[in-house]
């Protein structure tokens, strides 16, 4: 048997899962070869830790930790009895309307204020603003 | 007090019934998160909220079905879930210490005046690759290889708490196998 066969077979041959014939040829193989055997080693000491495994003792005060928690979840749905029925109902009532309501306000306002159309504002009635008028100084250097 | 029994003082709201509930199965429970989550503080911890799920979805359990199955089934997921949650917050954790430094910056130095103190620590290093390689295995992996390593659960029990066929289970057990076998041969041999 090869290395590589043989590292496919070790969890199942540790778990004795292989057949005779298999098991035959491993330990052969095992006792052949310095490496297969360290890892075999290595694979075994490694998974008999779950064996190893500390077993958990009861805790006393177990209950009277679950109690007080049941005891908080109790209160709290005590108190939100009326939450879902303001979230599923109330809620997107008040949204609606609000929206509803911001629509049409929006709508009257629109309608209240007219602006003037463009041709309305003629260029007639804007005054240039003349500069020159301003600055007498400077006529007088210029007529002189 | 028989199964039956609980369920039906349970469902009366009566306490009397829910301790008992509590007192028998509590050991089957913790240790089984155990199993999955390897810390006895978190263990505890996710108990207690099995237990909390048991009492308040108690009137959903079918009666034709075994009460521990249904608490196996309960303290995996919940495990799990735990393990998950756990996860990210792991990773937010180690985010926030890149930024802001280490919380835990005490300097650990190891016990060497102890003789076994290599032995413990091969050990250690032991239990941690074995975590590791169970923690990378498929959530449904991870529920069978458990169950039957660690629970010394058979094949048929771990069929009926994850609602499988007996075969799945068998595959799911097979891949898991290899697999940590894979990642426990690849650390030695690159040692």
């Amino acid at each position: 048997m090869k290395c590589k066969t043989v590292h496919k077979k070790l969890f199942l041959y540790i778990d004795n899962e292989t057949t005779d014939s298999e098991n035959v040829k491993i330990n052969n193989h095992l006792q052949s070869c310095e490496n297969c055997k360290q890892l075999y080693y290595d694979l075994k000491t490694t998974l008999n830790i779950i064996n190893e495994q500390e077993t958990l003792k009861p805790n006393p005060f177990l209950y009277t930790r679950i109690k007080q928690k049941l005891d908080v979840i109790e209160d709290k749905r005590k108190q939100n009895i009326f939450v879902p029925v303001y979230k599923k109902i109330l809620q997107p009532v008040l949204l609606s309307f609000l929206l509803i309501v911001g629509f049409f306000f929006g709508i009257k306002i629109g309608n209240t204020y007219e602006t003037k159309k463009y041709e309305d504002i003629s260029l007639k009635t804007e005054l240039y603003f003349d500069d020159f008028q301003q600055e007498e100084i400077e006529i007088l250097l210029l007529n002189e | 007090m028989s199964d039956k029994e609980l369920i039906t003082g349970i469902l009366s709201n009566d306490q009397k019934y829910f301790k008992n509930f509590v007192d028998k199965y509590q050991l089957m429970v913790l240790n089984t998160c155990n199993s999955f989550l390897h810390n006895k503080n978190d263990a505890e911890d996710i108990t207690q909220e099995v237990f909390i799920e048991v009492f308040l979805s108690i009137h959903k359990f079918k009666e034709t079905a075994r009460l521990s199955t249904w608490l196996y089934r309960i303290s995996a997921n919940k495990s799990l879930n735990f393990m998950r949650d756990n996860k990210k917050r792991k990773i937010i954790k180690s985010i926030g210490n890149f930024f802001y430094g280490t919380e835990n910056s005490e300097l650990q130095i190891p016990d060497n005046s102890n003789d076994d103190a290599e032995n413990k620590y091969k050990q250690n290093e032991k239990i941690k690759l074995l975590h590791k390689s169970i923690n990378t295995l498929s959530k449904n992996q991870k529920i069978a290889f458990t169950l039957s390593k660690f629970e010394n659960l058979s094949y048929v029990q771990i069929s009926k708490i994850m609602n499988l066929s007996l075969s799945s289970v068998e595959g799911l057990m097979h891949r898991a196998k290899n697999n940590v076998r894979k990642k426990i041969l690849n650390f030695y041999k690159r040692k």
